[in-house]
């Protein structure tokens, strides 16, 4: 809400990505880029620095791709979800 | 005993802040944090002194004093918080985002009664004018997203400006009972703060 509508913040980016993974368990490239909202490139970016901070890891099941949350990365949505209630009481977008 | 759970509660409010500014590098964060911290810091400081004052001094001296020192830390925090307000809704020029709210409490207890009159109603109607801006932008906040957390805080924020709006009425007419009444209103605003932290703790057990 912060924002101009339209825009989001790359820690908002992550938390739609770390949401995705953690409602599919398992999710394939083609679902965080459609559910994320997110063009090929910047998925590949941002998957990219997920993966390199450990909240996400790459597992393959038979001839695709998958990615799956890491404990850390668990961790991390967790905090980030309670960053977003408590902003959200305050009008602060994340 | 109102003052040091309401203390606590500002300074828990506070830590989140604090804690989630770390993360977000949001500067409304910033002065939420600030300004919590010198009303939890207020709050209990006064209250630590006022029982320490009562149960061992029993000198009236230190007793005003404290009051006054926390009247002072009370529109500091007000301020702060107002601020951060500020920052929030025009740096992001979004009508739609009236930036965060903030809480405050604002005890004083019958010892404001003994301070300069003057101070004293120009300290109260101050807070209670800085708290009308900050209901304001939480009430802006809580239309525009129809949050339930948004609507907790905006509920705290408006019965601590109740209270302190009470107090203010006190002040004028210098009643003791006015003080309990305000400070129990603004006790309750607290609670619900309280409420709202719990809440949005929650949140990430889903």
């Amino acid at each position: 809400m912060g924002k101009p509508e339209g825009v989001r913040s790359k820690l908002r980016i992550y938390l739609d990505i770390l949401r995705v993974i953690e409602e599919e368990g398992e999710a394939i490239p083609t679902h965080i880029l459609y559910k994320a909202n997110l063009s090929h490139d910047r998925l590949t970016s941002y998957v990219g620095d997920l993966e390199q901070r450990g909240l996400i890891a790459q597992v393959t099941r038979g001839e695709s791709r998958v990615y799956t949350l890491t404990p850390e990365g668990r961790k991390f949505l967790k905090e980030l979800k309670r960053a977003e209630a408590f902003l959200s009481g305050f009008g602060i977008s994340l | 005993m109102l003052d040091f759970v309401s203390g606590f509660v500002a300074l828990l409010v506070s830590y989140y802040a604090y804690r989630y500014n770390r993360l977000l590098r949001s500067t409304p964060l910033l002065f939420l944090s600030f300004g919590f911290m010198l009303l939890g810091l207020g709050l209990l400081s006064e209250a630590s002194v006022h029982l320490f004052s009562a149960v061992y001094t029993r000198q009236i001296r230190i007793f005003v004093e404290a009051s006054a020192v926390y009247l002072v830390m009370q529109v500091a925090a007000y301020l702060v918080i107002a601020m951060g307000y500020a920052y929030e809704a025009y740096t992001k020029a979004a009508l739609s985002s009236p930036a965060a709210s903030l809480l405050l409490v604002g005890v004083k207890r019958p010892a404001v009664l003994l301070l300069p009159y003057r101070l004293s109603v120009t300290a109260e109607l101050f807070s209670v004018i800085i708290l009308a801006v900050v209901v304001y932008q939480a009430t802006l906040v809580y239309t525009t997203s129809k949050n339930r957390l948004a609507g907790m805080v905006l509920t705290g924020f408006l019965l601590i400006m109740l209270g302190q709006a009470i107090s203010f009425g006190g002040v004028i007419v210098l009643s003791t009972l006015g003080f309990e009444i305000g400070e129990l209103t603004r006790f309750l605003g607290f609670l619900v703060l309280l409420g709202f932290l719990l809440r949005s703790g929650r949140s990430g057990q889903a």
